[in-house]
């Protein structure tokens, strides 16, 4: 992985890309009433690039999704998108990511055209109506524009918030829970706009509990626990880091044995 | 009932108190119940306790047993003829109140079909007991004893009432599933029965309307000498004596269940506790007997109960308003949005949605034709003449009042979108440009309802010119104290007035949305509006809050147009001429927007430094 000039090389767990950084995370903590959610994570993302986020139930990946996409501000450390801090240069930040929250949160009064509109102005997208158009047929919307949120089912929900995400066609994509209240034909175009997004030159993070969804989609993951680092690499790197499990274990047996929730040995 | 029923039902009744009163601890909740609980003492219990309330009670009451007995028969007809029309017409779904949650678990749980209705005529006691409590505090007299006997009888009347609404619906359901013919053949008993009490019924009543009429004298024209009539003829007597000849025939036979459901409430004070017990004891026989009628139904109604919860759990949500737009109204939006430009325009746009999705264009279009159909219809042939004169004085009322409470009055700002911060919060929005967006929606809203006014005025003051209004004196003194030709009086002061008035409403909307960042949790944030005593306590306390600072924002206007006019009036001694009016109405106006120019950098640093906690993030109101 190439980093930023100027920046610290880290040792042991970073994978050189040949690609420039559009995510560079250093040292990121977040801490709330003292106690620690996120701690000292860091990691460097390449365009093309899919993370996968994986943890148990309260591991940090929410706080740390909303740290990157600086919806919450860090204790520490510091998140560079495309080179811009999303701290001291948001706005700058900002206009090259896009943040998919696990639950689809939607503007009660807006319909889903308006949605589109409204997205398309804040982000500067020229050719709005047509890329409206677009997404609203990919994502099996299109016979809805006039809906409220309120009259759509939690899959269309996600739905409409992914289209309102890829609007202005983001450098850096988030998606918490991308999955969650999709059927199964939904998951795999979901699953497709993932892949193609990254393949046009996006740097994607998903959070996921799939973890086949992980294993098939992900180039890199990571899993965290406590808000900690647990294991980062390919699936090929975090197998060879538990070798007890040997060459052919999936990614499930091996999120189980590094967050300690292995129950074999109580069978 | 079953005692698994039982202990959910006051479970849930005391985790729901428990759960109000844990809110205390928490300074925020405390300090406001405080000040609620003082607001409902100072001018509810005070009063009460000195004795000085009495609306229905000891002074209405005032009047002998006969006339009492007249107003009962008068409610138990009123109540009859509600009734009838609630029988014949097969409206409403069953009315047994069950949560979504309840019917899912009680309806497969091993549970007698009796207990669960009984748990469900049960669970709408709460709603019961609160109307009692309100109407004992108007309806109560005497001491303590009586004031607790009449909350009784109140709770009987409502509880009856309301049991009576449950088995009708429930017949209604009963109706549903049983064959046609069936469900025709009880339908046309009822309406038969129904029939032959009304025309029984209207012969009485007929009889009695004729005795009234006679008995009134002559002489009423007007309320003073109606008066004087009715007490000089014995009225009262009469019509107390021709109700008592009515109740003692068929009708009172056929009343019998109403006259006992509204027995206790109209007992005399001079016919004794005995004759009291014995009313109540017949009303409690009363709702006895509507509680079987209901426990016993044979109805289905756990499919219409489980279509109710599901309504009621999707009408809850305050968003379900905008699904009953027309596919036209839902295309309208309040102005078109390019699709490049500041994005600060969008967030006025989306924010405008919310309230409102006419066209501004049309929706001054609307004012102007409202303002001038009110002035023409108040100034029409027939009328009288003050009704043309007053219209100035509304005109004025609904220019100004609207930008004064723009920011309590419209929520469609950041008190909304805080709930929405995961979705706001990525948007590349510099927090000052973002905050002068929120707090521009309130604004335009106010401005455009002030349109109605300015569409008032000065179709006021054409109707004036022509001749029509009735205003032209005050008018005309008006114009030669500020030397200013009549006609143009109005619209110059308009001009003096818009830019002040909407520096003002701008004032009020920047310290409502201040406030939402510096204390969200003491700030009604969503769609929904808050109602418990800790919530109604912020309220007063924030509303006092908002006006002191509106009067601190407005203090250097009032000092800058005030020096200006003591220098010209007192010092150089120079009148006061119309025309100089909009020139301190602007000054007025920069001031007021220097106070918001600075609120607006003050918002945006807070919206840059916000750290929205878990309850916001999570979309639940704090």
């Amino acid at each position: 992985m190439s980093l930023q000039s100027g920046e610290t090389q880290r040792p042991s767990a970073t994978i050189e890309y040949p690609r420039e950084a559009v995510i560079h995370i250093e040292g990121l903590t977040k801490s709330y009433d003292g106690k620690l959610a996120v701690n000292q994570l860091s990691l460097d993302l390449a365009s093309g690039d899919i993370l996968g986020l994986v943890g148990p139930n309260g591991a940090g990946k929410t706080t740390t999704l909303r740290c990157i996409a600086g919806i919450i501000p860090p204790t520490s450390g510091s998140v560079r998108i495309c080179g811009h801090d999303i701290n001291e240069a948001p706005v700058e930040a900002r206009r090259h990511l896009a943040f998919v929250a696990d639950e689809p949160h939607l503007f009660e009064y807006l319909t889903v055209w308006d949605h589109l509109m409204l997205f398309g102005r804040i982000y500067g997208v020229s050719d709005v109506r047509e890329r409206a158009e677009e997404l609203l047929l990919i994502n099996d919307l299109q016979e809805r524009r006039t809906a409220f949120p309120g009259e759509l089912s939690r899959g269309m929900k996600q739905k409409l918030v992914i289209a309102c995400a890829l609007l202005h066609s983001p450098k850096v994509l988030i998606l918490d829970e991308p999955l969650t209240g999709l059927d199964p034909g939904a998951m795999r175009r979901m699953k497709r706009t993932v892949v193609r997004t990254a393949a046009a030159g996006a740097a994607i993070i998903v959070s996921s509990h799939m973890l086949h969804l992980v294993e098939e989609i992900c180039g890199r993951i990571f899993i965290i626990q406590n808000g900690r680092l647990a294991l980062e690499g390919t699936l090929d790197e975090i197998r060879a880091a538990v070798p007890e499990l040997g060459g052919d274990a999936g990614l499930e047996e091996i999120f189980l044995r590094a967050t300690g929730q292995d129950d074999d040995g109580d069978a | 009932m079953n005692t698994a029923l039982w202990f959910l039902l006051t479970r849930s009744l005391r985790g729901r108190l428990v759960q109000r009163l844990r809110r205390l601890r928490q300074p925020k909740y405390l300090l406001g119940a405080a000040v609620g609980s003082f607001w409902i003492l100072f001018w509810v219990a005070r009063p009460l306790m000195r004795g000085n309330v009495h609306f229905g009670g000891a002074d209405f009451f005032q009047v002998d047993a006969p006339m009492l007995a007249a107003a009962q028969l008068g409610m138990s007809v009123a109540i009859a003829a509600v009734l009838t029309i609630w029988w014949l017409v097969p409206f409403g779904r069953p009315a047994l109140q069950f949560s979504e949650t309840e019917l899912h678990m009680l309806l497969p749980a091993p549970v007698s079909r009796r207990s669960i209705v009984q748990y469900g005529v049960l669970r709408s006691q709460p709603g019961v007991l609160i109307g009692t409590s309100i109407m004992t505090f108007f309806w109560a007299r005497g001491g303590p004893l009586q004031v607790v006997a009449t909350a009784v009888s109140l709770w009987m009347a409502f509880s009856t009432w309301e049991l009576h609404s449950t088995a009708r619906s429930l017949w209604l359901a009963r109706q549903r599933e049983l064959p046609r013919a069936d469900a025709w053949r009880r339908r046309l008993v009822l309406a038969g029965l129904l029939t032959l009490f009304w025309l029984l019924a209207g012969v009485v009543l007929a009889t009695l309307a004729s005795g009234l009429l006679a008995a009134l004298p002559d002489g009423m024209t007007s309320f003073d000498t109606t008066t004087a009539a009715l007490r000089a003829g014995n009225v009262a007597e009469r019509v107390a004596g021709l109700a008592a000849d009515a109740r003692s025939g068929v009708l009172g036979w056929a009343l019998t269940p109403l006259l006992i459901l509204t027995g206790p409430l109209f007992v005399a004070p001079e016919a004794g506790p005995m004759a009291a017990a014995v009313a109540m004891f017949a009303a409690f026989l009363l709702l006895a007997a509507h509680n079987e009628w209901v426990v016993r139904s044979r109805a289905r109604f756990e499919e219409a109960a489980l279509d109710r919860a599901k309504r009621e759990n999707r009408s809850a949500q305050l968003a379900a308003r905008f699904w009953r737009r027309s596919r036209r109204g839902r295309e309208r939006v309040p102005f078109p949005l390019a699709a490049t430009g500041a994005p600060e325009i969008a967030i006025l746009w989306k924010n405008l949605a919310l309230t409102r999705r006419f066209d501004w264009r049309l929706q001054l279009a609307f004012a102007a034709l409202a303002g001038i159909t009110l002035v023409a219809v108040s100034n029409a042939p027939g009328m009288p003449e003050w009704i043309g004169g007053l219209m100035g004085g509304a005109g004025l009322a609904t220019l100004v009042f609207p930008t004064l409470t723009a920011g309590r009055a419209q929520r469609n700002d950041l008190r909304c979108d805080l709930l929405k911060v995961e979705l706001l919060r990525p948007w590349p929005v510099v927090g000052w440009r973002l905050f002068a967006a929120e707090v521009g929606a309130p604004v335009a809203s106010a401005m455009l309802n002030s349109s109605l006014g300015v569409a008032i005025l000065l179709a006021w003051s054409l109707a004036t010119d022509l001749g029509f209004a009735g205003a032209a004196g005050p008018r005309q003194a008006a114009a030669e104290v500020l030397a200013i030709a009549p006609a143009l009086l109005v619209p110059v002061g308009i001009i003096a007035l818009l830019p002040p008035l909407a520096a003002v409403a701008l004032l009020s909307s920047c310290l409502e949305n201040l406030q939402a960042l510096v204390l969200p949790s003491w700030t009604a944030l969503g769609l929904a509006k808050k109602s418990a005593a800790a919530n109604f306590g912020q309220h007063i306390l924030t509303f006092f809050m908002h006006s002191l600072a509106m009067l601190a924002g407005l203090a250097p206007a009032v000092l800058l147009v005030g020096s200006i006019l003591a220098v010209q009036v007192l010092f150089w001694q120079l009148p006061l001429i119309a025309w100089e009016l909009p020139v301190l109405g602007f000054l007025g106006a920069a001031s007021i927007l220097a106070v918001c120019a600075a609120l607006i950098r003050a918002g945006g640093r807070l919206w840059n430094r916000l750290d929205p906690s878990e309850e916001l993030l999570s979309g639940r109101s704090v």
